[in-house]
C-alpha cells in the first residue's frame, strides 16, 4: 500500500458541454445534470477525439460511483451530485441555471466537499425540538419560519441507500433526526446544523454502502 | 392494432387532481365553518361559491360534500356537531393529499436516483468497461488518478482552477453571493424540481421515510466457531470479522455477545463481556421492507442523542444474555456498529443500565459524538477511508478517548474501509507499539477483556437477531 497525492481541481463548463462530456465517456448524466448536450469548445478538454484523461476520470467517479450522493437544495435551486470510485472523488454542481462545476479530489475529501455544496444560511438560533415527525407542521416555529428544504440522496448503484432531509429557515439550516419509536409514533430531533455538518448526518448512511 | 400510449401532464395529471382534492378539502373547511356561523341558513353552505366550483372540477368531491352538509343540516345530529364532522374529514382529505403529494414526490425523486443508480451500475457491468483501463486513454486515466503527474495537466492549462490546499470557496456560496447573498435567498427559493417545499409536505414526506419501528430480539444459540479470548486488540478485530462474515442475508441483523470468565485472584469467578456490533448489511430503504434494524434508517438514529432502536436491540439482547449491571463490558463496533457501540455506551451510562467500560471503534466517524467519562474508547481510522472521514472534524484530544489513525492506502473505497483489509493490520500496528504511553495504558485498562494466552478462560459466544417488530 502507498500514499498517493491526488490534487483536488475544478473546471466550470456550459450545462450543454458537460453533457457532451458524458456522453463521450459514455456515462449516465446524474439528475439534475441532463441538459441537451452542445459541442465541446472549453480548451483542453479533449485530447483528439477522446475527453482529457483528468476529466474523464472526475466524471467516472460522479457519474459511476461505488458511492454516490445527490443534492438537490430548494434555497439557491442548488443541485449537486458527488460520487466516490477507487481512490477519487468527483462532482457536478450547480445553482439554478449556472454553469456546472466540474470537479475531482482525493475520495477521503467526501466530507469537505460535501460541506461546499449547501448554501450557507448561517446558524438558526432555534432550540432543538424533539417533535413527532408526522406533527413538525403543528410546530409554530417551524410552520413559519421554514422557507425551503435539502434532500440529500445516497446511492450505491444499484440501489438507493437512503435519505437525508433538512429544513431551511432565513436564519439557517435544521437537521432533521429521526430518533425513537414511542406508542406507534416515531420522533425526531430537528436542531440547527451547519454545512459542515452535512457529511456527519450522512457518514451512516454512507459507512452502511461501504460496510 | 392500437399502440399503447402513456399520457403524462395535462388535465388528467396528477397536480391537477391534487388541487382538485386541495381544494376540495377547502371547500370542506369553509362549509364547516360557515355551517357554525350561520347555522340557521344551511343552503347558503351548499350554494357556496367554491363549492360550486369545485363541482366542476370534482364532481364526486362535491357531490359528498354536498350530502355531507345536508346531512349535517337535516339529519339527526344537529348542525355543530356535523359542522365538527366536516372539519375533520376536510382535515383528514387535507392530510390524504399531502400524503399522497409525499409519496408521489419521494416516488419520484427516488425514481429519479434508481433509474440512474441502476443505469449507472449497468454500465459498470459492461464488459467494455473494465476493458477501458487497457486501452491508452484507460491506463492515462488510471496513472492520472494515481499519480503526482497528474499536475501537468493543470501547468498545460492554465485556465483550470485547482485547490492544492483543498481550501477552495464554495462554488454555491459564490453563485449566491453574486446573487445577492443570503438576504435574497428567499427570492432563490425554487420548489418546483427540488422536491416537497412546505413544511406539511416534509413531515409527510419524512413519515414516509422513517416509520415507527422497534427491536424484536430472539435468541439464535452458541457459536462453537467464534473465536477465544482475546490476547490483543487484533484479537478483538478477528472476532468482529468472524461476525461481520456472518451476518449477512437473514442473518444480517445479529450480533454476538461473549461471556469471559476466569478464575479472580481470590478464587471466585470473574465474568465479563464482549459484545460484536457488524455494520449495516443490506439496505432496505422501502419503509414496508425494512424488516432488520441495522438498516440505513436505524444508522441514522444512532448519530442522535436518544434511544434508537437498534440500541433497544442491543440492550435487550445484553439482558436476555445474562449480563449483570456491574459486569465489565466492552462494545466493539465497525463502520455503523460502531456508532451504535459509543451510541449505547452513552445511554448506559446515563441510566446505569450496564457498565460498559470500553468501546472499540474501527472505521467509524465518532470524532463529533460524545464519549461518556465512565468510559475509554480506542478508535481505528485509517485516512484514506472516507467514512470516519465524513464528520469534518479531528480527532478530539481527550483522556478517555483515544484514535489511531494509519495510512493504508488500497486504491478502493471499499477495501480502504474493510476490516480485514485495513483494520486489522491496523490493530496489529497498535499491539506491536509497546511505547506508547496512551495505547500502553489503555492495553493496562482493558485487563477484563484481553487475557494473556496462557490464562484459563472460559468463553461462551451466544447470537442475538435483531430485527424490526414493528
Amino acid at each position: 500500500m502507498t500514499a498517493t497525492a491526488v490534487l483536488s481541481r475544478r473546471l466550470v463548463l456550459p450545462a450543454g458541454e458537460v453533457s457532451a462530456l458524458c456522453a463521450r465517456v459514455g456515462l449516465p448524466p446524474p439528475p439534475g445534470f441532463d441538459a441537451e448536450a452542445s459541442g465541446i469548445h472549453t480548451d483542453g478538454l479533449l485530447l483528439g477525439h477522446a475527453v482529457h484523461p483528468s476529466v474523464a476520470a472526475g466524471l467516472r467517479a460522479t457519474c459511476s460511483p461505488r458511492v454516490g450522493v445527490l443534492i438537490r437544495s430548494t434555497v439557491g435551486d442548488v443541485a449537486a451530485a458527488l460520487g466516490v470510485r477507487a481512490d477519487l472523488g468527483g462532482s457536478l454542481v450547480r445553482a439554478g441555471d449556472s454553469d456546472v462545476e466540474v470537479a475531482a479530489w482525493p475520495a477521503e475529501r467526501l466530507g469537505a466537499e460535501l460541506a461546499r455544496v449547501v448554501p450557507s444560511l448561517g446558524r438558526s438560533s432555534m432550540p432543538t425540538m424533539h417533535v413527532p415527525i408526522g406533527a413538525l407542521a403543528d410546530q409554530p416555529e417551524l410552520r413559519a419560519g421554514v422557507i425551503g428544504s435539502l434532500h440529500a440522496t445516497v446511492v450505491a448503484p444499484p440501489s438507493v441507500v437512503g435519505q437525508v432531509v433538512w429544513l431551511a429557515t432565513r436564519t439557517g439550516w435544521l437537521a432533521v433526526e429521526p430518533l425513537e419509536t414511542r406508542a406507534g409514533v416515531r420522533w425526531a430531533d430537528v436542531r440547527p446544523a451547519q454545512p459542515d455538518e452535512i457529511g456527519a448526518a450522512l457518514a451512516p448512511l454512507i459507512a452502511g454502502a461501504l460496510s | 392494432m392500437t399502440a399503447q400510449a402513456e399520457v403524462i401532464g395535462g388535465v388528467g395529471g396528477l397536480e391537477v387532481e391534487y388541487d382538485d382534492l386541495s381544494a376540495a378539502a377547502h371547500v370542506l373547511q369553509e362549509a364547516g365553518l360557515d355551517v357554525v356561523a350561520t347555522a340557521f341558513d344551511a343552503r347558503r353552505v351548499v350554494s357556496d361559491a367554491g363549492m360550486l366550483a369545485s363541482s366542476l372540477l370534482d364532481p364526486g368531491g362535491f357531490a359528498r360534500a354536498e350530502a355531507a352538509v345536508l346531512a349535517a343540516v337535516l339529519g339527526p345530529h344537529g348542525l355543530l356537531a356535523a359542522a365538527g364532522r366536516l372539519e375533520e374529514k376536510s382535515l383528514a382529505l387535507r392530510a390524504a393529499v399531502l400524503r399522497y403529494i409525499a409519496t408521489d414526490r419521494l416516488d419520484d425523486g427516488l425514481r429519479e436516483a434508481r433509474h440512474w443508480a441502476e443505469g449507472t451500475a449497468l454500465l459498470v457491468a459492461l464488459p467494455l468497461l473494465p476493458a477501458f483501463a487497457t486501452t491508452p486513454l484507460g491506463r492515462r486515466t488510471v496513472a492520472w488518478a494515481r499519480s503526482d503527474d497528474a499536475n501537468r495537466f493543470l501547468a498545460e492549462h492554465p485556465g483550470v482552477a485547482e485547490d492544492a490546499a483543498g481550501a477552495a470557496p464554495s462554488f454555491v456560496d459564490e453563485l449566491l453571493a453574486v446573487a445577492g447573498g443570503p438576504a435574497l435567498l428567499g427570492a432563490l427559493v425554487l420548489t418546483h424540481h427540488a422536491g416537497p417545499a412546505t413544511i406539511e409536505q416534509e413531515s409527510a414526506l419524512l413519515s414516509l421515510l422513517y416509520p415507527a419501528g422497534s427491536a424484536r430480539v430472539a435468541a439464535r444459540g452458541r457459536d462453537g466457531l467464534a473465536p477465544g479470548a482475546p490476547a490483543d486488540v487484533a484479537g478483538l478485530l478477528i472476532a468482529l470479522q468472524h461476525r461481520n462474515d456472518l451476518a449477512k442475508g437473514d442473518a444480517q441483523g445479529e450480533i454476538d455477545v461473549r461471556r469471559l470468565t476466569r478464575i479472580g485472584p481470590a478464587g471466585a469467578p470473574l465474568t465479563s463481556w464482549i459484545v460484536d456490533l457488524p455494520g449495516t448489511k443490506d439496505w432496505q430503504f422501502d419503509p414496508r421492507h425494512r424488516d432488520y434494524l441495522n438498516d440505513l434508517d436505524t444508522n441514522l438514529t444512532t448519530m442522535g442523542g436518544r434511544h434508537s432502536p437498534r440500541v433497544d436491540g442491543v440492550t435487550r439482547a445484553l439482558e436476555l444474555a445474562g449480563v449483570g449491571r456491574d459486569d465489565p463490558v466492552m462494545l466493539v463496533g465497525h463502520s455503523q456498529g460502531g456508532l451504535v457501540a459509543l451510541r449505547a455506551a452513552e445511554q448506559y451510562a446515563a441510566d446505569k443500565t450496564f457498565n460498559v467500560t470500553h468501546v472499540v471503534t474501527a472505521g467509524s466517524p465518532t470524532a463529533r459524538m460524545a464519549v461518556p467519562a465512565s468510559v475509554s474508547v480506542l478508535a481505528l481510522e485509517n485516512r484514506f477511508d472516507v467514512v470516519p472521514q465524513l464528520d469534518g472534524h479531528p480527532p478530539p484530544d481527550q483522556r478517555n478517548r483515544i484514535t489511531v489513525v494509519v495510512d493504508a492506502q488500497s486504491h478502493d473505497v471499499g477495501r480502504n474501509h474493510e476490516i480485514g483489509v485495513t483494520y486489522l493490520p491496523a490493530a496489529e500496528r497498535v499491539d506491536t507499539d509497546l511505547s506508547n504511553p496512551s495505547l500502553r495504558a489503555w492495553r493496562d485498562s482493558a485487563g477484563a477483556f484481553l487475557m494473556p494466552r496462557d490464562e484459563p478462560v472460559s468463553v461462551e459466544t451466544t447470537v442475538w437477531d435483531i430485527r424490526n417488530g414493528g
